[in-house]
């Protein structure tokens, strides 16, 4: 037999978005599809769970002004079709390192949009995409993800139902420091940039994901080089100049984290002019 | 709470706690060839599949996994009518103390179910969630090609 647990938690398998919207204005209940957050974070406090598999959310849908994706559809799923319209997204870097093939096909992306642990490698990549969330529950619509995580009144009793950003085409570079290959990322880094064809950097987008505020976009470094051209980038001065702080963790003291992050960051952006512009 | 569960093709009803796991239903159903690793999602010893996907048990909360698939490694095969992949393990001497050896099995199963050869590195990143702390993997990897070669050569 299994051993007595707390309360009984109640399962509801709602088969439309309205009764999931109904389900989250009680108390103690919580919308569940991968649960591999929900398992880490606990049951205790979980009075009951809603199910999301069958409301059809994992999908991935392109129609040339934006990719959309399904909260539910896992990480192994988005891979799969990105690889088909996309083979060079950033997010195909990202989430191939992520956890381990069995728990990449568990791990939705809504759920991680929602739970976001500072060792997550799917936000770097949506930041800086600039992606957007449609929501349900006690906000309706759609909202920026900044804005989302920005304001926790945006994340109570709503439901993650869509990711959306533009399929527009950046070279990027995604890095991911752990101490092992599975392990979780100690930070991360996504660096999108657009070179044009005078050689000058056009755009860059720079998230830095692990710091103490969780993640930093690194608009110091964006602003001071957009528009210059390759040559002109001084990135060593750049990032020396930057204000990182990490969290004293047992995975690292957090002045060596913040010199990881800086050596890690002068080397990815040096090799910005490496890749070649398609 | 009371659901259903289709284990090896074969159905079942059971009664079990609503926060249990997967792999806990499993193990008390008797399906011991499911094993109990660390829990965490991340020595890939619990694993199934899931309607098809490879999962870890101990990851899935089992009222989520209601009316699918599950598949345990002796869905694939067993002793007297083993899988190529499981005759290749034991052929390429993948097999040491066995503990992780279903989950391994498993995660090749997935792998080679596209029906394409994969790659080293395909193989390195669908066998990325098994920890074994015998082989050192070396005849693990080996065993997958020699699976892989089979199973092109028998279609």
């Amino acid at each position: 037999m299994y051993l007595m647990r707390h309360n009984e938690i109640q399962w509801f398998y709602p088969s439309n978005l309205n009764d999931v919207q109904e389900l989250l204005e009680q108390p103690g209940i919580y919308p569940c599809a991968g649960n591999t957050f929900l398992l880490k974070a606990g049951l205790k406090k979980v009075k009951g769970l809603i199910y999301l598999g069958d409301l059809g959310l994992d999908y991935f849908r392109s129609d040339g002004q934006r990719h959309s994706v399904g909260a539910t559809l896992t990480f192994n799923g988005l891979v799969r079709n990105l690889i088909r319209i996309s083979p060079d997204s950033v997010l195909i870097k990202s989430l191939r390192s992520a956890a381990t093939c069995p728990l990449r096909n568990r791990i939705t992306v809504g759920g991680s949009v929602a739970s976001f642990p500072r060792w997550s490698d799917l936000m770097g990549p949506l930041i800086a995409l600039d992606a957007s969330l449609e929501l349900i529950g006690s906000q309706q619509g759609q909202v920026k993800v900044t804005d989302y995580l920005a304001s926790p009144q945006s994340r109570k009793g709503t439901l993650i139902t869509e990711i959306n950003y533009s399929p527009q085409e950046w070279q990027s570079s995604y890095f991911r420091c752990g101490r092992t290959v599975n392990d979780y990322s100690l930070f991360n880094f996504t660096i999108l940039w657009q070179i044009n064809y005078s050689g000058q950097l056009e755009d860059i987008r720079i998230v830095l994901v692990g710091t103490r505020k969780k993640f930093r976009r690194i608009v110091e470094i964006e602003d001071a080089v957009r528009g210059l051209p390759l040559a002109d980038c001084h990135w060593e001065n750049l990032v020396n100049e930057l204000e990182l702080s990490f969290n004293q963790s047992t995975f690292g003291r957090a002045n060596y984290l913040e010199h990881m992050a800086r050596c890690e960051l002068v080397r990815a952006l040096s090799r910005i002019g490496e890749i070649p512009t398609p | 709470m009371k659901g259903r569960f289709i284990i090896n093709k074969r159905e079942t009803c059971v009664d079990f706690d609503s926060r249990a796991t997967l792999l806990d239903v499993l193990r008390e159903q008797g399906f011991a060839e499911v094993k109990k690793g660390c829990g965490e999602g991340l020595c890939g010893s619990c694993l199934v599949l899931l309607g098809g996907t490879l999962v870890n048990s101990c990851q899935v909360l089992a009222a989520t996994a209601q009316n699918q698939e599950i598949t345990t490694v002796q869905g694939v095969g067993n002793i007297h009518s083993p899988h190529p992949i499981q005759q290749a393990f034991v052929e390429a001497g993948a097999v040491q103390c066995g503990f992780c050896t279903p989950g391994m099995v498993l995660a090749t199963y997935a792998l080679l179910s596209s029906g394409k050869q994969p790659s080293e590195t395909e193989i390195l990143e669908a066998l990325d969630g098994n920890l074994c702390r015998c082989t050192g993997y070396v005849k693990i990897i080996d065993a997958v090609k020699l699976a892989a070669q089979r199973m092109a050569d028998h279609d």
